[in-house]
C-alpha cells in the first residue's frame, strides 16, 4: 500500500532579490514497511524534502506547488492543529543531533514516557493538576507509560533498560542518544519514520549496530522508512529502493540493487566512484566541480556543468524523467533513455 | 568521467625516519581540583598511553580508531601542542620533547596541521587569499607582500580553487573548499611533515574524495610525509602507505595497508573493518560485534585493553566449554561489575501479576538478563557460579556478587599487557599472537 505519496513538489526560498528552489518537481512514493533512501550531497534538498513532508519548512522557505498526501489526504490542505496530530503518532522525524535533540533536564526514559501519553491513550490522567506532577516528578515508575517507555528502550538495544530509564541525556554515548530518539520516534508507533542522517555524527562500529537495528525494527513494527543520508554505502546496506537528488531535483531513481548495479545518471555514476573502496584496486574518483549556488540561473540540465557527457543541447535544455530500463528505473537525462541505446559501460562489475 | 587518483608512492627505499615516537603519553588532569586529586588518583584522563610510532621520510601513515581513543591527542601531542606527560619525540635526530616554544619555531615551519573543523580553524575577517599567505609571512617565505600573494594564487590553484575565491571570507565558502584552504595554508610553507585530523570527516561522501585525492597529489609531490588521523578504515586504503589502528590510547596492530586489509590480525582491526557499509553485497563480511561499551580511558581495563568487548576473549586453560560460552559468562561478569542491572527495578518488574515475588523467580530472571545466552550446555561451576553472583545480587550483597565474578570467571587477556615489540613498524598486539 502506498502511504507517502510525494507529486511535483515545489519549495521556494525567497531570497534578496532573486529566489531558489530547493525542491523542483519532486516526486516520490513511500509503501508501508518498505525502507525507501534519499541521496545527495548537502544542498541537494534532501533535508528540505523531510521538513517539507512535516510541514515544518523555516521561513521564509514554503511549499509553492504540487502536492503530499498520507495515506490518501493531502496533508498541504490541512491546519496546523491537524498537522500536529499527524506529526509524532503517524509520521516521526529523527534528527542528525541526537545531543540537541532531546531534553537535557529531564530523565531518557521520561522524555520516551511522555511521547506516549501524548500519542497513545494509555489511561493515564492527562488533567493538568497530573500533567503538572509529572513535569515535577516525572513518571511514576509503576505507571503504564513509564513500563511501555523501558520496553521501547530494551527494543532499540539500550543495555539494561530499567536502571538506564533514570539517566539524563549527557550520561548517554552518542549511540545511545540516538537510541533514544528512535525510541521517542517509534514509541508512538508511527506509519513512517523519516530518519534525517541518523548516523552520520557517529563512529562506524555503532553506525553498523545502529543501521542493523533500524532495517530490524522496521521489519517488527511495519513501520515504513524514509532514510536521507550522503552515503550511498548506507543506503547500499539497508534501502530496497534509491531516489538519487541534485540541486533540488530528483535525477535518478530505481531499486537499490538495480541503480547500484546499472546507474544510468552521470552524477550518480560519479556519486558512486567517489564512494572509497576497501579492495585496494578500484582508484578513486571524484565529480569536478561544486554544487551551483544559484541553480536559478541555470536553463539546461542543473548537472551539465560539471558532466563529462554534456553537450550543447544539455546547457540549453531541461531533462525531465525517462525511463531507463526497466518500469522503476528512470533518469533524468537527456542522453539516456527509451530513445537512446542504453549501452552504458559499467564499472562496478 | 571523473579524475583518478595517483598511485600510492611506496615508502622510500633508505627509509630514513623523519618522526619517532618512543613511549609517548599524554595524561590530563580533570577538574576536580587539588584536594580531588590528593585522594583519588583516577581522575586522570589517560588519553594517549604509551604509543610508538615512527613515520619515514615521504610516507603516509593512518592512525584509526574510534572517538576516544586518542588518535587526535597523539596528534597534537606530536606536534607539540600539546606538552606530552612522558616519553619522546624526534624530529630528524633532534628530540622536540623538552623544547620551548621559541625553540620550537623553526620546527613551525617544517611540520604542519589541517584541522577536522574546517570553519573553525580559519580565521572569518580574514579573506582566503590573506589566510594562505600569513603563514609564510611568518617564516618569512618570499620576497614581498605581492610574490606572497602570488605564491597563494598559485596554491589555491592547485587545491582546486580559483583566483574568484581569494577575496572571499571562509564563511561564503562550502565545506569542502574551506577544507581545501586548509590544505592550502598547511602547504604554503612547503612543510616535510604534515598531520591531518580527519580532514573530510566533516564533508560529504564526493567531496570528501575530492579533498583526499588533493591532498594526496600534493603531499606526494612535495615528497612530504603524512600522519592522517580517520575514525573509519574506509577512507585509508586511498591514502595510506601504513595503518596504526588505536584503541583507548595504545596502538594495538600496526602494519602495511595492503596486508592491513587483507590479512587483519587484531579482533578490533577485523571488527572496525567489518563495519564498514559497503556498496555491493557480495563485499560484505559477517559484521563482527563488539560487546559492550568503549571503557572510560580514565580508568583502562587490565591486560589487554580490548578484552572486556573482544570477541576472541581467551578462555583460561581450565575451561571446559567454548569460546562462545567462556564470552557469554565474561559478559555476565562484566554487567554484575559495572552495577548496571537495578535488582529493584526487576522486582517492580516482576510484581505485575504476583503480589510478591518469588526470590528464585527473581533470581533466575536476574541471570537471564545478565547472561545473554543459553544456559542449559553451560560448565556445571561457571552454572553455579552465575546463580551464586545473582543470588548475592537479590539479597543486596552487591560487593560480594562482584567478588565473586572477579575471582571465578579469569581470562588471560586481562592478567597479561601484550607485549610485542611495538618499535619496529609492523605489530599486532594481543595474546593470541603470543
Amino acid at each position: 500500500m502506498t502511504l507517502l505519496e510525494v507529486e511535483n513538489l515545489h519549495t521556494e526560498f525567497p531570497m534578496d532579490g532573486y529566489t531558489i528552489p530547493a525542491l523542483n518537481d519532486v516526486s516520490l512514493s513511500v509503501s508501508s514497511g518498505e525502507i525507501v533512501g534519499v541521496v545527495g550531497e548537502s544542498g541537494s534538498g534532501k533535508t528540505v524534502l523531510a521538513e517539507s513532508v512535516m510541514g515544518i519548512v523555516e521561513e521564509p522557505g514554503r511549499v509553492t506547488d504540487g502536492e503530499i498526501r498520507f495515506k490518501g489526504e493531502s496533508l498541504l490542505s490541512k491546519t496546523e492543529s491537524e498537522l500536529q496530530s499527524v506529526r509524532g503518532s503517524a509520521i516521526s522525524l529523527v534528527f542528525q543531533d541526537p545531543m540537541n535533540s532531546l531534553n537535557p533536564t529531564i530523565t531518557v526514559g521520561e522524555q520516551v514516557a511522555e511521547t506516549i501519553r501524548l500519542h497513545q491513550d494509555v489511561g493515564e490522567s492527562v488533567s493538568l493538576g497530573a500533567e503538572f506532577k509529572r513535569k515535577l516528578f516525572g513518571a511514576t515508575k509503576h505507571s503504564e507509560s513509564w513500563k511501555q517507555s523501558i520496553e521501547m528502550l530494551e527494543t532499540v538495544g539500550i543495555p539494561e533498560p530499567a536502571s538506564r530509564a533514570s539517566s539524563y541525556p549527557h550520561e548517554f554515548s552518542g549511540g545511545m542518544r540516538q537510541r533514544a530518539l528512535i525510541a521517542i520516534a517509534l514509541s508512538c508507533e508511527p506509519d513512517l519514520l523519516i530518519a534525517d542522517e541518523p548516523t552520520t555524527a557517529l563512529d562506524v562500529t555503532t553506525q553498523a549496530k545502529l543501521l542493523d537495528e533500524l532495517e530490524a525494527l522496521a521489519k517488527a513494527f511495519d513501520t515504513a522508512v524514509m532514510l536521507i543520508t550522503h552515503d550511498l554505502a548506507v543506503v547500499a546496506e539497508i534501502c530496497e529502493f534509491v531516489y538519487v537528488m541534485y540541486a533540488g531535483e530528483v535525477v535518478e531513481r530505481a531499486k537499490t540493487e538495480r541503480l547500484f548495479g546499472q546507474p544510468q545518471h552521470p552524477y550518480t555514476v560519479g556519486l558512486l566512484d567517489s564512494v572509497p573502496k576497501l579492495d585496494g584496486l578500484t582508484e578513486l574518483g571524484a565529480i569536478p566541480g561544486d554544487v551551483p549556488e544559484r541553480t536559478d540561473q541555470i536553463g539546461g540540465c542543473l548537472f551539465a556543468p560539471r558532466c563529462p557527457e554534456a553537450t550543447q543541447e544539455c546547457q540549453e535544455n531541461r531533462p525531465s524523467d525517462r525511463n531507463v530500463g526497466d518500469g522503476e528505473h528512470s533518469a533524468a537525462c537527456l542522453k539516456r533513455g527509451k530513445s537512446q541505446s542504453v549501452d552504458m559501460v559499467n564499472k562496478h562489475d | 568521467m571523473t579524475e583518478t587518483i595517483g598511485s600510492r608512492t611506496a615508502p622510500a627505499d633508505d627509509q630514513t625516519s623523519l618522526v619517532e615516537v618512543r613511549n609517548l603519553k599524554k595524561h590530563f588532569q580533570t577538574t576536580s581540583g587539588p584536594l580531588g586529586r590528593l585522594f583519588d588518583g583516577s581522575d586522570v584522563v589517560r588519553a594517549v598511553d604509551g604509543v610508538d610510532l615512527t613515520i619515514t621520510e615521504g610516507e603516509t601513515v593512518a592512525v584509526v580508531g574510534e572517538s576516544g581513543c586518542g588518535k587526535s591527542t597523539l596528534a597534537k601531542t606530536l606536534l607539540k601542542l600539546h606538552q606530552p606527560t612522558h616519553g619522546s619525540i624526534t624530529y630528524r635526530g633532534t628530540d622536540l620533547t623538552d623544547l620551548s616554544h621559541s625553540e620550537m619555531r623553526p620546527f613551525r615551519r617544517e611540520m604542519q596541521i589541517i584541522f577536522q573543523d574546517p570553519l573553525g580553524s580559519l580565521n572569518p575577517s580574514k579573506t582566503v587569499g590573506q589566510i594562505v599567505a600569513t603563514p609564510m609571512d611568518v617564516h618569512g617565505i618570499g620576497a614581498d607582500s605581492t610574490i606572497r600573494q602570488e605564491r597563494a594564487k598559485e596554491l589555491l590553484k592547485r587545491v582546486g580553487l580559483s583566483v574568484e575565491h581569494f577575496d572571499r571570507t571562509p564563511e561564503q565558502l562550502s565545506g569542502g573548499q574551506q577544507q581545501r584552504v586548509g590544505i592550502a595554508r598547511a602547504l604554503s610553507v612547503e612543510p616535510d611533515f604534515l598531520v591531518a585530523d580527519e580532514p573530510t570527516s566533516a564533508l560529504d561522501v564526493s567531496v570528501q574524495a575530492k579533498v583526499l585525492k588533493r591532498l594526496d597529489t600534493l603531499t606526494n609531490e612535495h615528497g612530504a610525509a603524512m600522519l592522517f588521523i580517520a575514525h573509519d578504515l574506509s577512507t585509508v586504503r586511498h591514502i595510506a602507505d601504513r595503518v596504526a589502528v588505536m584503541y583507548l590510547g595504545r596502538i594495538v596492530e600496526c602494519a602495511a595497508v595492503d596486508e592491513l586489509f587483507d590479512s587483519p590480525q587484531h579482533p578490533y582491526t577485523k571488527a572496525l573493518l567489518s563495519a564498514v557499509p559497503r556498496i555491493d553485497p557480495d563485499d560484505r563480511a559477517e559484521r563482527i560485534r563488539l560487546h559492550g561499551q568503549v571503557p572510560s580511558p580514565m580508568n583502562p581495563p587490565a591486560g589487554c585493553r580490548f578484552h572486556t568487548r573482544c570477541q576472541e576473549l581467551i578462555p583460561p586453560t581450565e575451561w571446559k566449554g567454548t569460546q562462545e560460552q567462556f564470552r557469554m559468562v565474561f559478559t555476565f561478569q562484566q554487567k554484575v561489575l559495572s552495577g548496571i542491572i537495578d535488582v529493584e527495578a526487576v522486582r517492580t518488574e516482576l510484581q505485575e501479576d504476583s503480589k510478591e515475588v518469588h526470590p528464585s523467580a527473581l533470581v533466575d530472571t536476574v541471570v537471564n538478563r545478565l547472561f545473554p545466552g543459553n544456559l542449559a550446555d553451560l560448565p556445571s561451576d561457571a552454572h553455579n557460579t552465575l546463580y551464586s553472583a545473582a543470588q548475592y545480587l537479590v539479597d543486596g550483597d552487591v560487593d560480594a556478587a562482584k567478588g565473586l565474578v572477579r575471582e571465578e570467571i579469569r581470562t588471560p587477556c586481562e592478567q597479561n599487557v601484550p607485549d610485542v615489540e611495538s618499535q619496529s613498524s609492523c605489530f599486532v598486539r594481543c595474546h593470541r599472537y603470543d
